[in-house]
């Protein structure tokens, strides 16, 4: 609520619009309403000159929908600062024309993390100071671990990397081992390593009209096969587990494409 | 080549017209030098069957046309002359074909071989099939024996009526099997046996007897009847035939002169030879 509001408020009473005892019971959340879980400062900006901000870490998608509806319900801007995505998402579905600045987050939230990341480099570098001169008495702990903001693992480029150089590897493995375990005669430089002498002739494969009438059968039904088989996977991928475009652009964004 | 056939051609319609109907080859004299001059046997199939074997049937049973300009064509071509050089060099005139295995593309070679060597205009050819385990000859070209190999080897039939002549293969004379016979190999090794081969390889000098054999590692009637051959060709088939079967089947014929092998089914054909 701002100056604005409580005019308005003030002239509904005059005119007759509101009774006073109305005015009073909308003037009962000042300054402020309980929700149980916090309380809603209706009243900052008539104080403040600036609206109640939302602070949004630490809170659930439910709790700050609620209190941002609440405090759109009385008129004028409201800001929720370190929100997340399903805070905003909780929100939209209770108030119209919500506007989510992710990249405003993240430059905060990058923001606020260098200021303290400087001031522990410059604490750090003032015990390690005093280390060097004093030859350590006392270990303190500046910074607890924090959790990385991005995972580690898996490492998506180099598991495709690693499964690429093994792809490659088990086909050449199973080829020689292939190889190895054949134990049929194979070729005319094969012959000469077991008798010592070529054979006098090498007959290529005869082929018949009738072998190469299966032979395009064959590799008619395995191509019609293959296309109809990753046509149903490929439905059944877009229709049972994920749209295909949802797919395509989650694919982009995970490889930062 | 075509030249001459034309010719030859024309000459047997001229003497058809003025009434020599006798069927005589004249072969071309350039090509002779080492029979003196004397021309193979002019064929004169009084009891010797002639049929047509259809076209189809033999190009679905891989019987290659020898004249044409294909790979298989020249692969044939090519282990004829061999065959051939090595046979004459040792003056053997029977040749039996071995494999280690079964499905090695043995009777195919064999018929293929045999037509080869029949077109070289200097050998009249018989190809015996004595495969008595799976008779497989008379099939592959569509003949239906009414006596055969095992006829002959009982001493129910004469050799006159057992010999087929393919029409348009020249001087090519086949002798099938009708049916697969028990004790082929005591048959085959014993006195009819020897008396039979000796009789097919002596009755025209320059015929090469061909003898279609079982595999060697699946019944001993190869091993058995290899004493009566002058010489054997061992039939390989690659990705088939397995390497220790082979080494075991050429140690089983240490005895019996092999002119060499032929590697069937060969990928890499084309490259073997340049």
């Amino acid at each position: 609520m701002n100056a604005d509001s409580i005019r308005k408020l003030f002239d509904d009473v005059r005119r007759g619009k509101l009774t006073p005892d109305e005015g009073v019971a909308r003037l009962r959340h000042l300054p402020f309403e309980d929700l149980g879980f916090a309380k809603v400062d209706h009243h900052r900006a008539l104080r403040a000159g600036m609206p109640e901000v939302i602070f949004g870490e630490g809170k659930t998608p439910v709790q700050v929908a609620q209190i941002f509806s609440r405090l759109a319900k009385h008129g004028g801007n409201v800001l929720a600062t370190r929100a997340n995505g399903k805070q905003f998402a909780a929100v939209k579905k209770k108030v119209r024309g919500v506007e989510y600045r992710e990249l405003a987050r993240d430059l905060d939230g990058a923001q606020l993390k260098y200021q303290e990341m400087r001031s522990k480099q410059s604490e750090v570098q003032v015990s390690q100071n005093l280390e060097t001169e004093h030859k350590g008495e006392r270990f303190t702990m500046i910074e607890p671990p924090l959790p990385p903001e991005k995972p580690i693992s898996p490492n998506r480029v180099l598991i495709l990397a690693l499964g690429f150089v093994l792809s490659l590897g088990a086909g050449v493995g199973a080829a020689m081992l292939r190889e190895n375990l054949d134990v049929s005669v194979r070729g005319v430089r094969d012959m000469r390593a077991l008798l010592s002498v070529p054979p006098l002739a090498a007959i290529p494969v005869i082929v018949t009209r009738a072998d190469s009438r299966r032979h395009r059968r064959a590799m008619t039904f395995s191509c019609v096969g293959s296309v109809a088989g990753l046509v149903a996977l490929t439905s059944v991928v877009h229709f049972y587990v994920r749209p295909l475009d949802v797919v395509w652009i989650s694919l982009l964004r995970r490889f930062g494409i | 080549m075509s030249v001459d056939r034309i010719r030859k051609a024309l000459d047997l319609a001229r003497q058809e017209r003025e009434g020599a109907i006798e069927r005589t080859l004249e072969e071309p004299k350039s090509l002779d030098s080492k029979f003196d001059g004397r021309l193979p046997a002019a064929i004169n199939y009084t009891r010797t069957k002639s049929f047509s074997a259809s076209a189809d049937l033999l190009e679905s049973n891989r019987i290659v046309n020898v004249q044409s300009p294909g790979a298989a064509a020249g692969a044939f071509r090519m282990l004829r002359t061999q065959v051939l050089q090595r046979m004459m060099e040792n003056d053997w005139r029977s040749l039996a074909i071995f494999s280690p295995g079964r499905d090695d593309g043995k009777t195919t070679t064999a018929i293929n071989l045999a037509i080869s060597l029949a077109n070289d205009h200097l050998h009249t050819v018989l190809l015996v099939d004595f495969d008595l385990k799976r008779p497989s000859l008379g099939a592959k070209l569509g003949i239906n024996p009414q006596k055969g190999a095992d006829d002959l080897l009982r001493g129910e039939a004469e050799i006159e009526d057992c010999l087929y002549h393919p029409q348009g293969f020249d001087r090519l004379v086949l002798l099938p099997a009708r049916s697969a016979m028990h004790e082929s190999s005591e048959a085959l090794a014993g006195r009819r046996g020897r008396e039979l081969v000796a009789e097919l390889r002596g009755r025209y000098p320059d015929r090469i007897v061909i003898f279609d054999l079982p595999p060697i590692l699946e019944a001993d009637d190869a091993l058995a009847f290899a004493p009566q051959v002058e010489c054997g060709l061992m039939v390989v088939a690659e990705g088939l035939t397995r390497r220790e079967d082979l080494l075991r089947s050429m140690e089983l014929l240490h005895r019996t002169p092999i002119v060499g092998t032929v590697l069937n089914r060969a990928a890499d054909a084309a490259s073997a030879y340049g």
